[in-house]
């Protein structure tokens, strides 16, 4: 009994520090487990338990050993899909930085009501389906499609042009289709930025450009890594959008992945691929956030 | 540094048709450490963003050193400014903060390097330099936001209610440290503030504004005995109105009625007055005397106490008057021996010096 006493005395004197805000004071651990019970439970079974499934079966199917590994490593085609996914996610987060901050900076900073609208129009295509929106770059991109008749009608081309299924088009559709997560983001970051800062900037004698490059996109940082993150995480794993308007040319690593599962049924293949793409993600997040935490202006804004 | 004059000349703004500043003309003298007072809404601040250049005049004229800034861009004004929460750049050190409008003017680094430990050497930071913002208390905050609005040594200094978010222990100590790196640099200032008390310790001259107009420009002395009508006369320090009625003249003062029985003399205003006009006497509690009724003068005003409080040199004594139900004056009782010199419900006479009396003829709504 004294030692239960000792062991919850230091756990109280112990937890408070852990959890920052203190609440563990306010509820007792008894609740605080059965209310994180439920979460837990579906991520186990839901996600934890198949993920290690197919990455133990990398192991172990066919038969025990590295054989799917090596097979991975000794073929020039895998490793060629696999930079190029790298390469490709790369591109459409760097795509979707410029396109996005100039939109999250009008939308933070327009009136009230105008920027609910633009707000809108980020969003609207976040509430369709990325299987709608991929179809819909196959209908503007494909052969007969609006961009080639607009070019032949237009005389700037005597045959249609090659736009789907091509490396373009994925990056193209994907930039479109993850856009929504780079501007979120970096708007909530500019909207925390007081306008009084941008004031006092010009004040002291900043041009616009200055107030941009010294405020401005210092103090957004926090926004654009947790957008440049998110998309381009999303853009490693991302399914639809390249089997759809991608053509055997710009075959990506979850493509591949499902040609394994579906396909040729080589779940043991598959599951190698998996962990390559979950180490080489895990990799560049940890570089991303070491290169951040090293930056004094985040961590002190964030 | 030398300050330099600003002149506002006819000076309109409108936000979506409401005019928020009508036609306000000052002339803000080099060196001179002017006030603008008004209460919410009053204009004040638009103003003063609009020789800071955030905001654009509809009509009118704004020059700093006889040069014509109404049309400038905020960034080349040279015009220094303190927000009211501080604006300091989180991002950046204490010394980075004030070095930004030195780098923004490409002055060389060993010379930053030296004003801006000058500077901080005078706001007495010199260990906070390369302190963040957000690790430095209010005050702290307030003094850096001083001194990066200096560094870059403008002739103009605006201030934007810039202690309203400090108790009042450092807002006092701050008013001082701000009026003497004002006093050593010269350089002008215009303060926005509503809190009179404020505007009064720290100004050479205060500017009242109230609803989008100028009011009175005057000396903190002048306003408090020469106020220029009602609004100011109430706006500044605790003020005591008496309405009445105007009877006619008796050599240079005033015969106001105020009821049945009582009636007052006061100085006469220059404005032309007729009998029977409506009229109000602004008195200071200051000026008041209270005296219990022992001997009662046919024409006096009468009053019975309603409280007596002790509020540290004096007791404010809250005097309900006879005959005008509704109506209390405050007076000023200096304390002497420590008790109370009333006991509420005691009947007493008031009086009042004429010449401690301001008149002021009621205005007519559309006379104004």
């Amino acid at each position: 009994m004294t030692a239960f006493k000792s062991l919850y005395r230091s756990m109280r004197r112990v937890l408070p520090s852990i959890t920052r805000a203190g609440s563990w004071r306010q509820y007792p651990i008894g609740l605080s487990l059965i209310l994180i019970a439920p979460l837990f439970l579906l991520l186990g079974f839901g996600f934890v338990y198949p993920v290690a499934q197919l990455l133990g079966q990398s192991f172990f199917a066919p038969e025990f050993g590295l054989g799917n590994y090596r097979r991975l490593l000794e073929t020039p085609l895998y490793l060629k899909v696999l930079v190029r996914t790298v390469t490709i996610a790369a591109i459409v987060m760097i795509a979707a930085l410029i396109l996005g901050y100039p939109v999250a900076l009008a939308m933070a900073r327009i009136r009230r009501k105008l920027s609910g609208l633009v707000m809108a129009c980020v969003l609207l295509p976040l509430w369709t389906s990325a299987l709608v929106r991929s179809y819909a770059w196959i209908v503007i991109l494909q052969r007969r499609g609006l961009v080639n008749d607009l070019l032949l009608g237009l005389g700037a081309v005597g045959e249609p042009l090659k736009l789907i299924y091509t490396q373009s088009a994925v990056i193209v559709a994907m930039t479109h289709v993850l856009l929504p997560f780079m501007i979120l983001p970096i708007f909530g970051a500019i909207r925390m930025i007081p306008p009084e800062l941008e004031q006092a900037a010009r004040n002291l004698g900043a041009g616009q450009l200055s107030v941009f490059i010294k405020i401005l996109l210092p103090l957004s940082l926090p926004g654009i890594s947790a957008g440049c993150l998110m998309t381009f995480i999303l853009a490693l794993g991302f399914y639809v959008t390249p089997a759809l308007v991608g053509g055997p040319g710009s075959l990506l690593m979850a493509t591949l992945i499902g040609q394994q599962t579906t396909e040729t049924l080589d779940w043991g293949f598959a599951g190698a691929l998996s962990t390559v793409l979950l180490c080489v993600t895990l990799l560049i997040v940890v570089c991303f956030r070491n290169v951040l935490s090293n930056n004094r202006g985040i961590s002190n804004v964030a | 540094m030398k300050g330099e004059p600003v002149i506002i000349e006819g000076v309109e703004k409108s936000f979506a048709e409401t005019p928020v500043v009508r036609d306000v003309s000052i002339t803000v003298k080099a060196g001179e450490f002017l006030s603008l007072l008004g209460p919410s809404g009053s204009g004040k601040t638009t103003l003063l963003m609009m020789i800071a250049g955030f905001e654009t005049p509809n009509r009118g004229r704004i020059s700093v050193g006889g040069r014509n800034i109404t049309f400038e861009a905020p960034n080349k004004r040279d015009v220094g400014m303190v927000f009211q929460r501080y604006a300091l750049f989180p991002h950046m050190t204490v010394a980075q903060n004030i070095a930004f409008p030195l780098r923004m003017r490409r002055v060389g680094r060993a010379q930053t390097r030296e004003r801006v430990s000058a500077i901080l050497n005078m706001v007495k930071l010199e260990s906070f330099a390369d302190r963040l913002p957000q690790q430095l208390s209010g005050g702290q905050q307030q003094r850096v936001a001083v001194a990066r609005a200096l560094v870059a040594e403008p002739p103009v200094l605006l201030m934007d209610e810039p202690l309203s978010a400090l108790d009042k222990k450092l807002r006092e100590s701050l008013q001082l440290e701000i009026k003497r790196i004002q006093k050593r640099l010269g350089v002008t200032v215009v303060y926005v503030t509503h809190d009179q008390e404020e505007a009064l310790t720290m100004s050479d001259r205060v500017a009242v504004m109230a609803d989008g107009q100028l009011m009175q420009v005057g000396a903190p002395v002048e306003l408090y005995h020469r106020p220029a009508n009602v609004f100011v006369a109430g706006f500044i320090g605790k003020m005591n109105f008496l309405h009445g009625e105007y009877l006619g003249q008796e050599g240079d003062e005033a015969i106001i009625r105020l009821s049945e029985t009582a009636v007052m003399k006061c100085p006469l205003s220059t404005y032309p007055i007729v009998a029977g006009q409506s009229v109000t006497i602004a008195i200071r509690p200051e000026d008041l005397r209270v005296t219990a009724s022992a001997v009662s003068k046919p024409q006096g005003l009468r009053g019975r106490i309603e409280a007596a409080l002790f509020v540290g040199a004096a007791y404010a004594v809250l005097v309900a008057i006879d005959g005008r139900p509704g109506e209390v004056l405050e007076a000023r009782v200096p304390v002497s021996g420590g008790s109370s010199p009333f006991t509420p419900g005691d009947q007493v006479d008031i009086f009042a010096e004429p010449q401690t009396l301001r008149l002021f003829i009621d205005q007519r709504r559309q006379a104004a």
